[in-house]
């Protein structure tokens, strides 16, 4: 008996052993023996991954005659996707499979002095050319205009990308996508229902006969005429849209969503060079609350260091932010909000469903208005499809979405550029412990998703922008749909700035998730100021900005003495 | 010559035993070295550390006043509370109950076996995907179905501030009943069957059995499991991980282990780590003198089987 027992225990662990071998079969692609693998790690969240696997089909098929050992010709690209960000705790670079990674919420810094990431300036500045590879002289190669990626890095980027010298820079990453967190406006509705506003403030339906309002960036003639100008014309616009519709609607279960719009409406007000202070540390704000005026602040100016870097919460964009906020939650007891934007099982996924389908089926009150980021129409695609089915012609492609251009605190910030925040620090990475033969193949399959071409097959499949410089012709954009047209014409704006969040101060990489804006805004017992605001109606913008602003005064010191003085 | 290869065999076959044991414990020791050694004599560092300019540095006791300075003038009470709150109810309704019902199932009374299979049912089944039924039972169908008996609007149950204590407490016992239930269950079977024929036969009742010869034979049982609830006051998170991840919305509503796992599991940069580390550390401290105490007095003063 004893003796049986033993032997089924050990079959037991044999077979368990068994299973951890696998079998060949890494993720979930069969192995072409004949070809080499290039292994990819892909982030595959709200952006999608339709563009990634066209650049595999692409890739392949370009190199499908280049040998690149010996005995296997061509190229197989095996792409593992997952939902695991890059400061996930069950995601690790060093341990995994993969040699090259698509991935977000990256602390860029981080991996680079735990020397998780390859060096990869030569690919960046344009001096990896395949064809000095031994072997892969013949190889298709690109123009030198696609191979400098750096020409197509932003100012900050270059900087702060920079992990070497001046003279000798050194890079570890390629930016990928970008996202903003905004509100989406239902064109459609605003048409139907006479949702945009006339240059005296009234509202009503497009019209030949009445001027629009300018919108945000005070020009006439342009993509946001229409759109409130201003908080209080926002406003305006809900009570009228509350009359018969909803206006906005939003996720209960995640506060981030609405909180990053707030974040958003805070970068804005405070403008590029005062919103950069807030990694860099090192500037002078000129968006300085030094009093009060009832609750209108007064603005001075002060300078930004690592010593008094607390100082960068009481720029009057963050005050600006919470009224806005306050306002939307209440100014009507919520009316201006869905039911459920404050119920936790109410998740993202469900206020887009929500959403889409307003106005349809037995939803007797459309939603105008949705806060969520600009890759919500991706996420958003088994709702649309389920939709259509239901609906003809009422498919992604087929709606009239638009991304808003966020309206100004005041009346004298119209006309001031429109100053993005990206949000989700996306990257493009080579694991520096990948095996060295498959290195060449990395780098080329790195500076094949660069191209220009690859950037805008990006958008057209993603719906989203890649975060480098690329020309977008009006050519192109017959391919985009109206939701990404309607952004790249705000990235596209002369006046518009995109904050990246980079930085060379150690302050900032070293406590990048302390000053992560969904966190940063967040003091007491309350973990979103959302749900401070939803729970005490008397809370007021100026009480809530004060006491985040002495929150961070009073544990700057002791959490941060490491770096003043730096 | 017999002698000599009877010995060869008897250590052949002993050393035969010993190679077979060390290669069925060689793999979870390697385990029990990193995931527990390794791991906590790494977070007693961190709790001393600092994450600066790169690089972890030793920092003294920082770690613990920035902990102090971070919840000890404010969240610590209703930490503290919460984490105390839960275990009574807990212990007292839950365990109460359980054991009432593991009674009932050891006595065959009608229908023991449905409720045994209903009650151990939460926990056989994911605790997130329990959870998230619970929730969403919470937040829309228990509303709609107080509207429609009662015509009263009563706000989403796991989203209200007043409400989420409660309605994870009361999840918290019955998730709880299963393993209880198995525990207790089978403890009960072990009491001798003349013995409870013998108190029958004494002219003892139900109620009278169960307190004076099931609950002192369990009592061993019963008294592991008080003594790891103790154990396990200012660790648990009240299920409240499984509700809301790190998007809780009011930490009063909260536990101190909660807190603990909140902070850990939203950690994004190496410096985030250090003052969770710390928390351990000062938790652990208060927690081991508790449970010993408990553990004495429950021994010195619990029910005795003679």
């Amino acid at each position: 008996m004893k003796k049986l027992v033993s032997l089924i225990l050990a079959a037991c662990l044999i077979v368990s052993g068994m299973s951890l071998a696998g079998c060949g079969n890494k993720g979930g692609e069969k192995i072409d023996k004949n070809k080499t693998q290039l292994y990819v790690s892909h982030f595959s969240g709200g952006f999608g991954e339709k563009w990634i696997y066209q650049m595999k089909e692409e890739f392949q098929n370009k190199y499908a005659n280049v040998s690149f050992e010996d005995g296997k010709t061509g190229v197989q690209v095996i792409i593992s996707p997952h939902k695991n960000t890059a400061t996930n705790k069950n995601f690790d670079m060093t341990s995994d499979n993969a040699y090259v990674f698509f991935n977000e919420n990256v602390p860029y810094g981080e991996f680079v002095n735990n020397n998780k990431l390859l060096d990869i300036t030569d690919v960046v500045n344009g001096t990896f050319d395949i064809n000095n590879v031994a072997g892969l002289e013949s190889a298709p190669d690109f123009s030198d205009a696609d191979k400098k990626i750096i020409d197509k890095f932003t100012d900050v980027q270059q900087t702060g990308l920079n992990k070497g010298l001046e003279q000798a820079p050194a890079y570890y990453a390629i930016p990928h996508y970008e996202g903003y967190y905004g509100l989406t406006y239902d064109a459609e509705l605003f048409d139907k229902e006479g949702y945009y506003m006339y240059a005296d403030g009234t509202f009503g339906a497009k019209s030949t006969s009445k001027n629009l309002s300018t919108g945000p960036d005070g020009e006439e003639g342009t993509y946001d005429d229409g759109l409130p100008n201003t908080y209080a014309d926002f406003f305006n616009l809900c009570a009228l849209i509350s009359e018969k519709n909803i206006p906005m609607i939003f996720s209960g279960a995640d506060s981030f969503y609405i909180m990053n719009v707030i974040n958003a409406l805070i970068t804005d007000y405070n403008g590029y060079e005062n919103e950069k202070l807030a990694y860099t540390f090192n500037g002078t704000s000129t968006k300085y609350v030094t009093g009060w005026n009832g609750d209108t602040p007064t603005i001075g100016e002060k300078p930004i260091s690592n010593a008094n870097g607390y100082d960068v919460f009481n720029q009057a964009g963050y005050y600006y932010g919470f009224d806005f906020l306050n306002k939307l939650i209440n100014l009507q007891n919520k009316e201006y909000l869905y039911t459920d934007c404050f119920t936790e099982s109410f998740t993202h996924t469900s206020a887009q469903s929500k959403y889409i389908l307003s106005g349809y089926r037995t939803e007797t009150q459309a939603i105008a208005m949705l806060a969520e980021g600009i890759w919500w129409q991706n996420e958003a695609t088994p709702s649309f499809d389920e939709m259509a089915k239901d609906f003809p012609a009422s498919g992604k492609e087929d709606r009239n979405f638009k991304f808003m251009p966020l309206p100004k605190a005041t009346a004298d910030e119209v006309g001031k550029g429109l100053t993005l925040l990206e949000s989700q620090n996306s990257y493009i990475m080579i694991r520096s412990n990948m095996p060295e033969k498959y290195i060449p193949l990395a780098k080329l399959f790195l500076q094949f998703c660069n191209t220009t071409d690859a950037l805008k097959k990006f958008t057209i499949y993603d719906n989203t922008p890649r975060a480098l410089k690329y020309e977008v012709n009006a050519d192109d954009m017959k391919d985009f749909s109206t939701f990404s047209k309607s952004i790249f014409e705000i990235k596209n704006d002369k006046n518009t700035k995109i904050i990246y969040q980079l930085s060379t101060n150690n302050l900032f990489l070293d406590n990048m998730g302390v000053f992560k804006k969904d966190k940063a805004l967040q003091y007491g017992s309350y973990t979103a100021a959302s749900n401070a605001m939803d729970s005490d109606e008397n809370l007021t913008a100026k009480t809530y900005f004060e006491g985040l602003y002495n929150s961070w005064q009073n544990r700057w010191a002791s959490e941060f003495s490491a770096y003043i003085n730096n | 010559m017999n002698n000599t290869i009877s010995t060869k065999k008897t250590l052949n076959k002993r050393d035969k035993d010993k190679i077979f044991v060390a290669c069925l414990v060689t793999l979870p020791l390697i385990h029990y070295l990193i995931f527990y050694v390794y791991v906590n004599i790494n977070s007693i560092f961190l709790a001393f550390q600092r994450y600066e300019n790169g690089a972890y540095v030793w920092k003294g006791f920082i770690n613990f006043k920035l902990l102090w300075n971070e919840i000890g003038n404010g969240l610590l009470k209703y930490f503290i509370k919460n984490s105390l709150l839960y275990y009574v109810i807990h212990t007292g309704v839950g365990t109460t109950a359980t054991l009432f019902f593991s009674y009932y199932i050891f006595k065959k009374r009608f229908a023991s076996k449905l409720f045994k299979v209903i009650l151990f049912l939460p926990s056989v089944i994911s605790a997130i995907s329990i959870a998230l039924m619970y929730k969403y039972i919470c937040d829309f169908a228990v509303p709609q179905i107080i509207l429609k008996l009662f015509d009263k609007k009563i706000p989403a149950l796991a989203s209200n501030v007043n409400t989420v204590l409660p309605t994870v407490i009361f999840f918290g016992i019955w998730v709880g009943f299963g393993s209880g239930l198995l525990l207790y269950s089978g403890a009960m079977s072990n009491i001798n069957d003349a013995v409870i024929e013998a108190a029958q036969i004494d002219g003892a009742g139900e109620l009278r059995q169960f307190f004076s010869i099931v609950i002192p034979m369990i009592y061993p049982t019963l008294s592991v499991f008080i003594i790891n609830g103790i154990a396990i006051i200012f660790t648990s998170d009240m299920h409240l991980y499984a509700f809301y991840g790190t998007d809780i919305k009011n930490l009063e509503t909260s536990t101190v282990g909660y807190y603990l796992l909140r902070k850990t599991r939203s950690a994004q940069s190496y410096g985030e780590y250090n003052v969770p580390a710390a928390m351990g550390i000062a938790l652990t401290a208060v927690s081991i003198p508790i449970t010993f105490a408990a553990r004495w007095l429950l021994n010195k003063f619990g029910p005795k089987v003679d």
